[in-house]
């Protein structure tokens, strides 16, 4: 099963403090972090002050940081930690903000034993996803864009793994049935 | 669509599914044809989060950050060794080595070739240098072997040690150089440092005195970063402790049982340029607070002699001192006036009770 992890090497930053790996990481990672400090803070300026410090402290920290098997996991981590703390100081609650709206499209390399999904289909699935309460929408971005485990999104968003399992369940059914019942061209 | 499917479908589609089940959901496609080619389908489908002016806004954010932490990051990069004082001590250390060949009748060298592999191994008593094609010289202990490849390869310089050895490793980046201990790798692109690996010691230690040093414990693959002047110790028994007390105690706690860090210590305060760690290269024996039996272990190594301590009581005496091209004899009876015991001394074996 392929992952869309972001994971690669990034030894040469914490080997060597090396600025230009520190900016490919950055580069990597910001979208996704800034996305996932927003729905705990609730809005974009802040959720980009987050991931702003975030990688500030990493950077000045850099030395005594044990290089972690995961480098985006411990982004991740990292994020929800300072929202937290944030929430904290300003006396707030965590929002559950997610609005971003999720993109579906078809394989880029579509191979000839491909079923060709159309354009009804897509625009369904879109409604599908749309249609999915908030919080499955960001267990559902968590695994399936940014390839975390159900595991870490479990300690990411305090959930039990088993309800991860569940939301995930949920999203699947939802967009298979916007794929319909019937694939006609298939047989002929 | 049964329940039993979505499930292993949603699993799959996670990648969390586990091989038995796995196989269970190729059954029921199998069975459902119309549901295995939808699940094709889904396969395809590739999910993001809509990001219109999102690469403009990154790039800002990078920017900002890189101003920040740009300012620090100058004069951080370039980490020069200190030449001057190792350039002294390899010179000091050529005259030891010449001396040591010239009189030792009972000091040798042994090389030989395995497998495309060359072996070095020095004998109790002795040191030897050896230099790499690439530059690199590394100066190995007493009682310690190195092997290493005829030919390095080109991505990666790699070595095995069991012993002791100081390593002067020049930098190519896009060759890391890893010596392969019992219990650790150390990983390095080009520093110096000093590795000590003996089987018979209860630990692995790696100090570096310039450069950055990655060492990975072999057991749980934790990477551990060691900056210059910081030595970290890996005790062995670590994981006996772990077994015994596995029920009571905390998982970090015995982590940090098992890995020890440190500064480098000084051998005097007015001089910080010579370590303990490394005293050996200059011939010199250094003992801080140093049970008599890891001293004896050390003094089998260093003289080539068999030590036997009788008495347990005496063996567990800590003693600190240091000692500077004596004979055995004379440093025993130092050790003697600083806690008083017995020896003697017949052949190569010496008797402590």
């Amino acid at each position: 099963m392929t992952r869309s992890s972001k994971d690669q090497d990034y030894s040469s930053f914490w080997m060597w403090g090396d600025l230009t790996a520190f900016k490919e990481i950055m580069k990597a990672f910001t979208a996704s972090l800034k996305y996932f400090a927003c729905s705990i803070v609730g809005n974009e300026a802040e959720a980009e002050e987050i991931v702003a410090d975030v990688f500030i402290k990493i950077w000045q920290q850099r030395e005594h940081i044990t290089p972690p098997e995961s480098l985006q996991y411990y982004l991740f981590k990292a994020v929800k930690n300072t929202a937290l703390n944030y929430l904290k100081s300003n006396g707030r609650r965590s929002a559950h903000y997610s609005a971003w709206e999720i993109q579906v499209n078809p394989h880029r390399s579509q191979s000839p034993e491909d079923i060709l999904i159309s354009k009804e289909q897509v625009d369904q699935i879109r409604d599908a996803i749309q249609s999915l309460p908030p919080r499955c929408r960001q267990i559902f971005i968590l695994v399936k864009e940014e390839g975390l485990t159900y595991e870490q999104v479990a300690v990411l968003l305090d959930l039990s793994k088993a309800t991860v399992n569940v939301q995930m369940t949920l999203a699947l059914k939802k967009i298979w049935a916007a794929l319909g019942t019937t694939i006609k061209y298939s047989y002929s | 669509m049964t329940k039993r499917l979505s499930e292993l479908l949603a699993l799959h589609w996670s990648g969390e599914i586990s091989d038995e089940e796995k196989a269970e959901l190729d059954e029921l496609l199998l069975q459902h044809p119309g549901d295995w080619l939808k699940a094709g389908q889904l396969e395809q489908l590739v999910f993001s989060k809509v990001t219109a002016d999102e690469e403009d806004k990154v790039n800002s954010l990078i920017d900002r950050v890189s101003n920040i932490i740009g300012d620090e990051n100058r004069p951080q990069l370039p980490l020069m060794p200190a030449t001057a004082p190792r350039r002294f001590r390899a010179r000091t250390l050529l005259v030891a080595l010449l001396l040591l060949v010239a009189g030792g009748g009972m000091l040798f060298t042994w090389l030989y070739r395995a497998q495309g592999y060359k072996i070095v191994t020095t004998d109790v008593g002795m040191k030897t240098k050896i230099r790499l094609a690439d530059g690199s010289s590394i100066i190995l202990n007493a009682g310690s072997t190195l092997r290493y490849p005829e030919k390095m390869d080109k991505g990666i310089r790699e070595v095995y040690l069991n012993g002791e050895a100081f390593f002067d490793i020049k930098h190519a980046a896009s060759r890391p150089f890893i010596i392969h201990a019992e219990k650790m790798d150390v990983r390095v692109l080009g520093t110096s440092f000093n590795v000590r690996a003996y089987k018979e010691e209860d630990f692995e230690e790696t100090a570096v005195i310039s450069g950055a040093v990655e060492m990975v414990v072999k057991e749980d693959k934790q990477v551990i970063r060691i900056a210059p002047n910081e030595k970290v110790l890996l005790h062995k028994n670590a994981d006996h402790e772990k077994t015994k007390t596995n029920n009571t105690t905390a998982a970090t706690g015995k982590q940090a049982a098992a890995i020890e860090r440190s500064p480098l210590s000084p051998i005097s305060a007015a001089d910080s340029n010579h370590v303990l760690e490394t005293a050996w290269l200059n011939n010199q024996l250094i003992f801080q607070n140093e049970t008599l039996s890891t001293i004896a272990q050390r003094l089998e190594r260093w003289y080539g002699v068999k030590i036997v301590i009788r008495d347990p009581q005496l063996a567990a005496l800590r003693f600190s001192g240091r000692a500077d091209n004596v004979s055995i004899e004379k440093l025993l009876n130092i050790l003697q006036e600083i806690q008083p015991f017995k020896y003697s001394v017949q052949d190569d074996i010496v008797t402590i009770n």
